[in-house]
Order: C-alpha cells, then sequence, then structure tokens
C-alpha cells in the first residue's frame, strides 16, 4: 500500500466523530494541559533554582530573591499535572467509547444491507473475525494517534513561542520537534511498518491453518505417525518464520523509539551549545538558558508514545481499507423501497439460469411451479442446487436468466419488508442469538405473547420442560446457539420461521439431525401446521414423500 | 474478578516462566544493559548540571567547556543504544519462550490424542496454539524486564545522590520506601483498568460478531434494521458501566503522577530555598552550588520512570496472565489414552474384542455398562444406535485412544496395555464422521493416509473412491490447493476423498463412522459398494444409522443403553421398508 492510498483509506474514519467531537476536542485540550503541567514543572523548576543561585552569590540579592511567585508555580504546575492527566484520560476514554459504538452502529447498518456472499466473501467466518479485529484496530485511531501527535504539536508550538519571544533564532528547534510529531514520525513509522506489514498478515494466516490442521486433522494423524513428524515439522517452521517477523518489527520499534529519543537530545544538547556561544549582547541570561535546555529535554515524554501509534499506522490503515471494501460495497441485489403485495403464496419460476462462477453452472433452464397452499418436498443430490435455489427465491443473489414470480409479482419488484412478508424460510446454517430463548423468538415478531410462544415451541419439539431448561423461556443461549445442539438450535429456527406466519414457508433439511420417528413426527405437526400455506420442505433423505402433496427432484 | 482465579492464572504463568522462561545469557544482557542506561543517565544529568553551573555561575567561556558538551552527547547516544539491546534482549527471551511454548503445546497435544480434543470447545485449541501463545508476548519482552528496574533504577539514583546531600536523596527516599506500595496499586488500577476495559470490548465486540454472523438470518426475519438499535444501546450500556470503573482505576495513576510531581516541586523548592540561603541542612555542611541543585533535579523524573513505565506494561501482564491459565491447563491436561505397551500384534486381520466394558467421560456418567463385543478376524460388523449412545466411543476404546474404567480391550487375543499402541493404529484405516480437508494440495490431503505413497498409488486411490473424473479436469493435477484458501470439495467428494485416503493406509482393519451420513441415495451406494471391496481381508467395524451400508456385513449390533444386542424386530422391519423403497 502506498501512503497516499493509506491516508485516502484512513480519511472517513478521522472525520467520523458520531457525536464524540466534543469530547475528544476536551480531552485534547486536556493532553496539551498535562504536557504544558509537565513542561512546566521542569522549565520553570530549571529556571527557578538557576535565579536563585545567581540571587544567592551576594546576600542583597538574596534577600531581594522574590521566590513565592516561582515556587507557587511548580506548585502550580506540579498539580496542574496530576489534575489534567486524570481528567484527559477519563474524557478521552468516554469520547474513544462513544466514537466506536458510533462506528459500530454505522457499520451494521451498511452490513445489514449486504447479501451473505458480499458479507463473508471467499473465507468464511475468518471474513468477519478479521472484521471484528479491524474495528478495534480503528477504535484506536483517536486515542493512540491523532490526539498524542495533535497535543504534541500544539505544546511544541508553545514552545516555539517561548524560543521566539527569548531567543527568536533558535525558533527552528521547537519547529523542528513539529515537524517530528506530525510528519517525521508519521513517515518513518510508515516506512518501517507498511513493507513488513502484508509479510506478517501472510504470516500469520499461514500460521493458523497449519495449527488448525494440526488440531482439526488431529484424528488422522494420531494413526499415522510420519504424517504427523511432517505436519508438525512444517508447523514449527511456520512459526519459527512468524516470529522472525516478530523479532524484525519489535527491532525496528526499538531502534524508532531510539532515535527518537536521540532526535529529543539532540536538540536539547544544540541548544546548550547555540545558546552558549550567542554573541555576548543577546546573550540569553542565566535562568531562561537552563528553562530553554530544560523545556527541550521535556519534551521527550510528549513524542515517546507517538513512536508506537506511528509503527500501528499502516496495520490501522490496512483494517480501515478492508473495512471501506465491505461496508463500501452497494448492496447486490438491490431492493425497491416500495413494492406491489403478493396476491397469495404461490411460487413460478421460468427457464431459470444461474452460477456462482463460470465454472460450476447450478441452473440452466430451470422451472418450477408451486400452487398457493401446496406443500412440495424437493429432494435432490448434495450440491445440486437446493440451496442456491433458497438464495434465489429470498433474493439474497439473482439470477443470471429467466424469471421468479411469488404471489404473482416479479421477486425483484418486491421491496425488501414485503419480502421477508410474503416468505418465512430457514437456510442449512442456523444461528441463534446470545440471548434468552423468548428473545430468539422476538426476532420473528417483537410484540410476541408468552402463549404464542409456547405454543410453537410444542410445536417443533422444544418445550423448555422437555429440554431440561429450568428457567424456561428465560434460559440463556450462548453466542451463536453454542450452547444448543444442532438438533435444538435448527428447531428453534423453524419455530422462529412459523412464527413469521408468511404465506410461504421454506425449509432447508429441517430434519437433520433426528431420527426417522422424531422426523416423522415433526413432519406431520408442521404440515398440519402449515395447512393452506405454501410449502417447500428441502431434504436430501427419503421415505417421508407420502406427508407431502407432490415431490419434486432438482440437480438430477 | 475472583482472587481464586486470579491465584491459580498467576500460578500457572509462574510455572510457565519457570519451566520455559530461563534465559541466563539474554538476562544478563538485559540487566547489564538497564544498568548501563541508568548509568549514562545519572551521568547526563551530572555532565549537564556542570556546563550549566559552569557557564552561568562561574562565567567559564563556552570554548573551555566543549569537551564536556560533546561528552553529554555521547550519553545521550549511548542511553538510547543501551536501550536498544535490552528491548532486543527482552524480544529474544520472548521469542524463544513462544517458539518452545508452542512446540511443547503440539507435543501435548499429539500425546492427548484425539479423544481428548474432541472435548475441548471448538475452536478453542488453535487459539490457544496462536492467540494465547502471542499473549505472552509482552509480559516475556517488556513487563518481566522492567520489574527489575523498577527496583534497580530508583536505588542507583538514591546511591548517587546520598552522598552530596542527604536531603535530596531523602526527598527521594521518603517515598522510596512507598514503592512496593505503589506497585501494588498501580497494579491494582492497571488490572481493573485491563480488565474492565478489556471485557467492555470484548463483550461489545462479541456481541457485533454475533449479530453480523447472523445477519442472513435476522434478514429472513426482517429484524436487521430493528437490531442496529440494539447494537447503539449495548455500545452506551458497556461505556457507562465501564467508565464508572475507569474513572477509579484511573486515580492509581494519578497518585503516580502526584508523587513525582511532588518530588520535582519539592526538591526544586528545597535546593532553591537553600540556595538562596533560608534553608540550611542536608549537605553534610558543605555549601551547596547550582550544579549540585541542577543535577539532583534532573534525576527526580527518572527516579519514577520506571515504575511509570511498569504501568504502561501492565496491561502485558493482564494478557499473559489469562493466557498462562488455558495454556497450563492444556499442558498440564491427563491423557486418556492407556500407556500401551511393546509387544507387536500378529500379522493379517486380528480379531478385536471388547469385554466388559464399562465406560463413562466423565465422573458418574456411563455410556458403556459391561458392554461386551466378539468380532472375528476378517469379520465385518456394524453396529447401530442413536447418535450420542457412544458408538464412537466403542472404536475409540479400539484404538487405544480411550481407557476404559472396567473391562478388557483385546486386540489379536492381546490386551490393549501390552500393545505397541504406534504400530497398532498404523494398521487401522479410520474414516471420521467428519472427514476433514487440510489447507494443503490433493496430494498432501492423500497422504496423510500413507506418507510414502507413489503419485500412482495417489491416482489409483482416486480413481478407486469414483473421482477419477473429477481428478482429470484438475489442471495442476496433485498439486491442486484444497481446503481453506484453495478448493472446496462438495459433501459427497468429500467423503470420496476420505475413501481414497482408506484405501491408502496398509490397514488390516478398517472402523468406519457413519461413512454415508448426509449423503444421496446414489453417493450412498458408491461408496458401500467400494466399501464392500476393501472390507475383502480386512477386519470391519461400521457405525451407521442408515439402513443402506447394512448389505455389506455379516452382523447387525445395536448399541442401546450402553450395550451391544442383536436388533430387534420393529427395527428391521424399517430396514426391509427403506431397502425395499431404494430398490424401488
Amino acid at each position: 500500500m502506498k501512503l497516499n492510498e493509506g491516508l485516502r483509506a484512513l480519511a472517513p474514519f478521522v472525520t467520523r466523530l458520531s457525536g464524540a467531537g466534543s469530547w475528544l476536542a476536551l480531552g485534547l485540550l486536556l493532553g496539551v494541559l498535562t504536557l504544558i503541567g509537565n513542561l512546566g514543572l521542569l522549565g520553570l523548576s530549571g529556571a527557578f533554582l538557576t535565579g536563585a543561585a545567581i540571587a544567592g552569590l551576594a546576600p542583597t540579592t538574596a534577600a531581594l530573591f522574590n521566590f513565592f511567585l516561582p515556587g507557587a508555580g511548580v506548585r502550580f504546575f506540579a498539580m496542574l499535572r496530576t489534575l489534567s492527566r486524570w481528567s484527559e484520560r477519563v474524557v478521552t476514554h468516554e469520547g474513544t467509547f462513544r466514537l466506536l459504538a458510533g462506528l459500530r452502529v454505522w457499520l451494521y447498518r451498511h452490513l445489514a444491507l449486504l447479501s451473505p456472499r458480499q458479507l463473508a466473501g471467499r473465507h468464511g467466518g475468518e471474513t468477519l473475525n478479521r472484521l471484528v479485529r479491524d474495528i478495534d484496530a480503528l477504535d484506536n485511531l483517536y486515542p493512540r494517534l491523532i490526539l498524542p501527535a495533535l497535543s504534541a504539536a500544539l505544546v511544541f508550538g508553545l514552545v516555539a513561542v517561548i524560543f521566539a519571544s527569548t531567543v527568536p533564532a533558535l525558533t527552528w528547534l521547537p519547529v523542528l520537534l513539529i515537524v517530528l510529531a506530525l510528519l517525521l514520525l508519521p513517515l518513518l513509522g510508515w516506512r518501517a511498518g507498511h513493507t513488513v506489514l502484508p509479510e506478517q498478515v501472510k504470516g500469520r494466516a499461514n500460521l493458523r491453518t497449519h495449527l488448525l490442521d494440526c488440531s482439526e486433522g488431529l484424528e488422522d494423524f494420531s494413526l499415522h505417525a510420519d504424517a504427523w513428524t511432517r505436519q508438525r515439522g512444517d508447523t514449527l517452521a511456520r512459526s519459527a518464520h512468524w516470529l522472525a517477523l516478530q523479532c524484525r518489527s519489535g527491532r525496528r520499534a526499538a531502534i524508532l523509539r531510539a532515535a527518537t529519543t536521540i532526535a529529543v537530545g539532540l536538540c536539547a544538547w544544540g541548544a546548550l551549545g547555540l545558546l552558549a556561544e550567542l554573541p555576548a549582547g543577546s546573550r540569553t541570561e542565566g535562568p531562561w538558558l537552563a528553562a530553554l535546555v530544560f523545556l527541550l529535554l521535556a519534551c521527550n515524554e510528549a513524542l515517546l508514545p507517538l513512536v508506537n501509534a506511528a509503527l500501528d499506522l499502516p496495520g490501522t490503515a490496512a483494517a480501515a481499507q478492508r473495512i471501506q471494501a465491505i461496508a463500501g460495497q452497494p448492496p447486490a441485489p438491490h431492493y425497491v423501497t416500495k413494492g406491489p403485495t403478493p396476491r397469495d403464496g404461490s411460487i413460478e419460476i421460468r427457464a431459470l439460469r444461474f452460477a456462482w462462477d463460470s465454472y460450476t453452472p447450478v441452473f440452466n433452464g430451470f422451472d418450477l411451479s408451486v400452487r398457493s397452499g401446496e406443500h412440495l418436498l424437493l429432494q435432490g443430490a448434495s450440491g445440486g442446487g437446493k440451496s442456491t435455489l433458497i438464495q434465489l427465491l429470498t433474493r439474497f443473489e439473482d439470477p443470471q436468466g429467466g424469471t421468479i414470480h411469488v404471489g404473482g409479482v416479479p421477486l425483484a419488484d418486491l421491496d425488501d419488508g414485503s419480502l421477508r412478508r410474503q416468505i418465512a424460510c430457514v437456510g442449512q446454517h442456523t444461528w441463534a442469538k446470545t440471548g434468552t430463548l423468548a428473545d430468539n423468538l422476538r426476532l420473528a415478531d417483537p410484540a410476541l405473547s408468552e402463549e404464542k410462544m409456547r405454543a410453537i415451541l410444542t410445536l417443533v419439539g422444544l418445550d423448555p420442560e422437555t429440554q431440561g431448561w429450568s428457567a424456561g423461556l428465560e434460559t440463556w443461549i450462548e453466542e451463536g446457539g453454542a450452547s444448543l445442539s444442532g438438533g435444538q438450535r435448527r428447531r428453534l429456527a423453524i419455530a422462529r420461521a412459523l412464527l413469521r406466519q408468511a404465506p410461504i414457508t421454506i425449509l432447508d433439511e429441517p430434519s437433520e439431525g433426528l431420527d426417522p420417528i422424531a422426523e416423522a413426527a415433526l413432519i406431520s405437526r408442521i404440515t398440519a401446521h402449515l395447512q393452506d400455506r405454501t410449502l417447500l420442505w428441502i431434504s436430501h433423505r427419503d421415505g417421508f414423500e407420502a406427508a407431502f402433496d407432490r415431490v419434486v427432484r432438482i440437480g438430477t | 474478578m475472583s482472587s481464586p482465579a486470579l491465584d491459580t492464572h498467576s500460578l500457572a504463568l509462574r510455572q510457565i516462566s519457570r519451566r520455559f522462561g530461563h534465559h541466563p545469557g539474554w538476562s544478563t544482557l538485559i540487566i547489564v544493559a538497564g544498568v548501563l542506561q541508568t548509568v549514562a543517565t545519572i551521568l547526563f544529568a551530572a555532565l549537564l548540571a556542570h556546563v550549566l553551573h559552569a557557564l552561568i555561575i562561574v562565567g567559564q567561556p563556552f570554548e573551555q567547556l566543549e569537551s564536556v558538551w560533546w561528552q553529554i552527547l555521547a550519553c545521550i547516544v549511548f542511553r538510547a543504544l543501551a536501550g536498544i539491546v535490552r528491548e532486543e534482549g527482552g524480544i529474544r527471551i520472548s521469542l524463544a519462550v513462544r517458539g518452545a511454548v508452542r512446540e511443547t503445546l503440539l507435543d501435548t497435544l499429539y500425546r492427548l490424542g484425539p479423544a481428548w480434543r474432541e472435548r475441548q470447545q471448538a475452536g478453542s485449541l488453535s487459539t490457544a496454539l496462536l492467540e494465547q501463545v502471542e499473549a505472552l508476548d509482552g509480559y516475556f519482552a517488556r513487563y518481566r524486564p522492567q520489574q527489575w528496574f523498577a527496583l534497580l533504577t530508583p536505588l542507583m539514583i538514591i546511591a548517587t545522590l546520598a552522598p552530596s546531600s542527604w536531603a535530596a536523596a531523602g526527598i527521594l527516599l521518603l517515598t522510596a520506601p512507598l514503592i512496593p506500595v505503589f506497585m501494588i496499586l498501580v497494579g491494582w488500577g492497571a488490572r481493573q483498568r485491563q480488565t474492565e476495559q478489556l471485557q467492555a470490548l470484548q463483550r461489545m465486540s462479541g456481541h457485533f460478531l454475533d449479530l453480523i454472523r447472523g445477519l442472513p438470518t435476522l434478514r429472513l426475519l426482517d429484524a436487521h434494521l430493528r437490531l442496529a438499535d440494539e447494537v447503539e444501546q449495548v455500545g452506551d450500556e458497556f461505556r457507562w458501566r465501564t467508565m464508572r470503573v475507569l474513572r477509579l482505576a484511573f486515580l492509581s495513576g494519578a497518585v503516580l503522577e502526584f508523587f513525582a510531581s511532588i518530588a520535582i516541586a519539592l526538591s526544586a523548592v528545597y535546593f532553591g530555598l537553600t540556595l538562596l540561603g533560608r534553608l540550611d541542612f542536608g549537605l553534610y555542611g558543605h555549601p551547596l552550588d547550582l550544579e549540585l541543585a541542577l543535577f539532583a533535579l534532573l534525576l527526580a523524573p527518572e527516579f519514577y520512570q520506571p515504575l511509570r513505565d511498569l504501568g504502561t506494561h501492565y496491561h502485558a501482564r493482564a494478557e499473559a496472565l489469562a493466557a498462562a491459565g488455558e495454556l497450563q491447563t492444556i499442558l498440564n491436561a491427563a491423557s486418556l489414552q492407556p500407556a500401551g505397551g511393546d509387544t507387536r500384534i500378529g500379522n493379517g486381520a486380528p480379531a478385536l474384542t471388547l469385554d466388559r466394558i464399562t465406560f463413562g467421560h466423565r465422573e458418574g456418567e456411563t455410556v458403556l455398562r459391561k458392554c461386551s463385543l466378539q468380532i472375528q478376524a476378517g469379520d465385518a460388523v456394524a453396529i447401530r444406535g442413536p447418535s450420542g449412545g457412544g458408538k464412537t466411543t466403542l472404536l475409540r476404546l479400539l484404538l487405544g485412544q480411550l481407557r476404559a474404567q472396567e473391562g478388557d480391550v483385546l486386540i489379536g487375543g492381546l490386551s490393549i496395555d501390552d500393545i505397541d499402541l504406534v504400530a497398532w493404529r498404523e494398521r487401522v484405516a479410520w474414516m471420521s464422521q467428519h472427514p476433514r480437508l487440510m489447507a494443503d494440495t490433493l496430494a498432501a490431503n492423500l497422504r496423510v493416509a500413507r506418507s510414502d505413497a507413489s503419485e500412482a498409488e495417489l491416482r489409483e486411490a482416486l480413481t478407486f473412491a469414483g473421482l477419477g473424473t473429477w481428478f482429470a479436469e484438475l489442471r495442476d493435477g496433485l498439486a491442486t490447493p484444497l481446503g481453506e484458501g484453495g478448493r472446496q470439495l462438495s459433501g459427497g467428494q468429500l467423503r470420496r476423498l476420505a475413501l481414497a485416503r482408506v484405501r491408502l493406509r496398509r490397514a488390516d482393519v478398517l472402523l468406519l463412522d457413519e461413512p454415508t451420513a448426509s449423503l444421496d441415495a446414489e453417493t450412498e451406494e458408491a461408496v458401500i459398494e467400494r466399501i464392500a471391496e476393501l472390507r475383502r481381508g480386512r477386519t470391519l467395524v461400521l457405525l451407521t444409522h442408515r439402513a443402506a451400508p447394512l448389505r455389506i456385513v455379516d452382523r447387525v449390533l445395536d448399541l442401546e443403553n450402553g450395550r451391544l444386542c442383536a436388533p430387534r424386530d420393529e427395527a428391521e422391519d424399517m430396514t426391509k421398508h427403506t431397502n425395499a423403497w431404494i430398490a424401488a
């Protein structure tokens, strides 16, 4: 990635403040005050000591020396530093939390309109995991990079003003520090980071898949020692490579940190020499000499936190770029805002053509017509297009040719809401929300009564009582439904779909994981419940044809 | 966070440190570099104070001071270079620790075997192997070295100041006994902050990820837009809850900051007043000059700097603590496998016997109850039963991947406790219920079954499993990448690939776990036909809940309530019914 590309990727996230702007501004102000306290404390102390030492040379000047004012100043800066440091942390964190909540809402609203294919891309779960890591990386943009850089630059500006009013000839020294904070450090960080970064991303992904193979493939490896020896060796080599990359970037960070310290030290050291050699007439007085050198020395504290942030810059920019790439996609298929209402639960598919990619055509002139109220069993070999048909009917994908009508209306004319009201569907991958059982059912209908919940759970055979869930409807369901068995998760999904009371219900492998007897019972209860409404039951299993009005085999 | 959990975690981290963290060479380097760094800092302060004193008070011309001035530069550079060396030492130790921990984890994983792995939460192992090992980095690279200097550096500074001014040393010393208190305070504050902030972030990310994963489902329920409000609400709630804790936690940092500021302010005021002649103590009767005053002033902030650094590295410790707990659980896990012996079983297909086996995965649970099974050499047996009923457990017992609580497992007449388990497993072909692709080439995916198989043998196995036409269309042939980042296979193709793996094994025993699950009737037929071919001259145990595979076995047994028994009639009727349907 080039620097300007990186900056372009970051720009929208710099300006997206989501109402946290005033908090961040206050945080910046407090950050500046903290640094002023810090610089002031050292600078004034140095000046005070020097002044006192000069005055102390003679008893008369010593008696006249006003030590109350500098003494009070020193105490003031000490308190300022302590108080503003604490408030700065509180305020910036408050702002950051607001910022990152806003970022998530913004991202969620964009992602909600994308199709599953746009959302997960080619790598499925890993893409989403990375997405979350990327947002975390962007969360750090303000508190770690922008605010410290700005407050450092502002304070250095102040130092420059002090220099300009005392020794104008040396104003370039603090200006140099400003350039260091705003330009040089980010640039150096970028240079150090952006070449290693792609290698690191690749190295980590590589190591991850190898480790995953070690653990998930253990079943096979445990029976064949030679294969394990090879896999183990490969994996450790990847690990060593990854560690070497980390070592490289760690070393760069250490060098950059050292270079920054040297740079600030050089400024102070140079100032000392230059101030001492100024021509006699313009020579700064003793106290100023000490104060200016001390001021420059104290600047180090403002710069050091910037080093790490600068090194993270390429990673943050890459994160911004990935988020933009996902969230910036226009939703496809595109939905109209308001469409007609379908008249019944019929489905007409004519000359359907669809392929996921050019190698694997799934449909080539497929026809299907389903009467309103008909119960249809769709059978077919695995990979025959059953699940693809669902994606097309729920309009997660648009066909490349042919037409689909539901209730007499072309699918593409329906708005999102009308289509969801028309078709209820359970896909092959079922998901449950982290929350209570009732929360999960309410996803189908926010105003659902408790009786209705219990009735539907009984229908799908998921009574909390029979499942041994003592908390009843308040039973907690873990992330993604991990605390449920596959069968339970599926039945919960069916319950939600039935609650939609849509004219058309589509269930993909609803009885997967059930034994034949339970399967037969589930079929009879669901078909009875959906009397007079259209049902598409998709299964690769045989033996239950009698329960349906019609059987269609696809993909053969 | 409750303290017992913390204690087990710190114990785990200590164990990991003791076992993997011993690198005397690098540790010495870190200490030497760190001490030299402090020496350079002290020298720098002394030289700077000297030059300022000479310029301002003595009025010496700068030309006479130029050599000292250059020495200051040397100190600045040397100090920074020592810092690089110090960090390098930390990086190297962390590297060595992470490499060794990962290697040990892999070996532990292999020793514990697939039956143990199966009990772990999905994904938790690869997280341990990657993320949690990496989480040790900050602790070993930065926190642990910094711990030494949080004590060493202040001591060195006190030791430098005390001979010239006990008052200056006293101002710092006044707060020095508090340093351990500070360390605890900093630790407490940082821990609160860390756990609270991290948890809030993780929960927020978890909630967000959960919803994003569920988006297709939410969209079908038309709930996807409604839940944007929930995202906002969750964000607000976490902010509110976290900030309540953070406001307090930041106080610990503020206290440290306060003492550091006070030390500087007090030093300045004390020396200022002494210079003006208004105070006269603490200097062993010597007169005070600017040089000493500035020297002490410059060292005051350095006294506290290592402690403040420790605070910023504290999150590394919190991360390592959390990771260490999980890692140590794996490293200390007890094996579920029998130890085995060194007797090799005879050539040819062995007889397999389970003799009154009782087995439960955990205390109080019984999966198998005095369960017996007798399979003659070369026999084929199918076992049916409900999922979760212990069918796979039977196979694991035969493989020596699980140890029965009671009863004997005999392979070819020898007890499993006496035979060489590695050699025995090499003679078994196993088809798992969920065959899996590795992210590697087709050839590597096949050589998992036999590492020395020739390319011709691989091709033959593919043809045998019915993947011949599919293979012929692959442009890259055996080098075609499969799995993540490569070509994916359909369920049926994957099952056939597993069949090709079975074909490649030099096996005398076939253990097949649901070899036709979730296949359509046509593919199922093809797979069964191949298994029928493979079973000749081998002992076969086949687990299934489907009817079709039953026709190629000699005997069918039902696993019910932890015991094997002959099938009941009703079930057989069903088999006939299904068979009849398939025939029609």
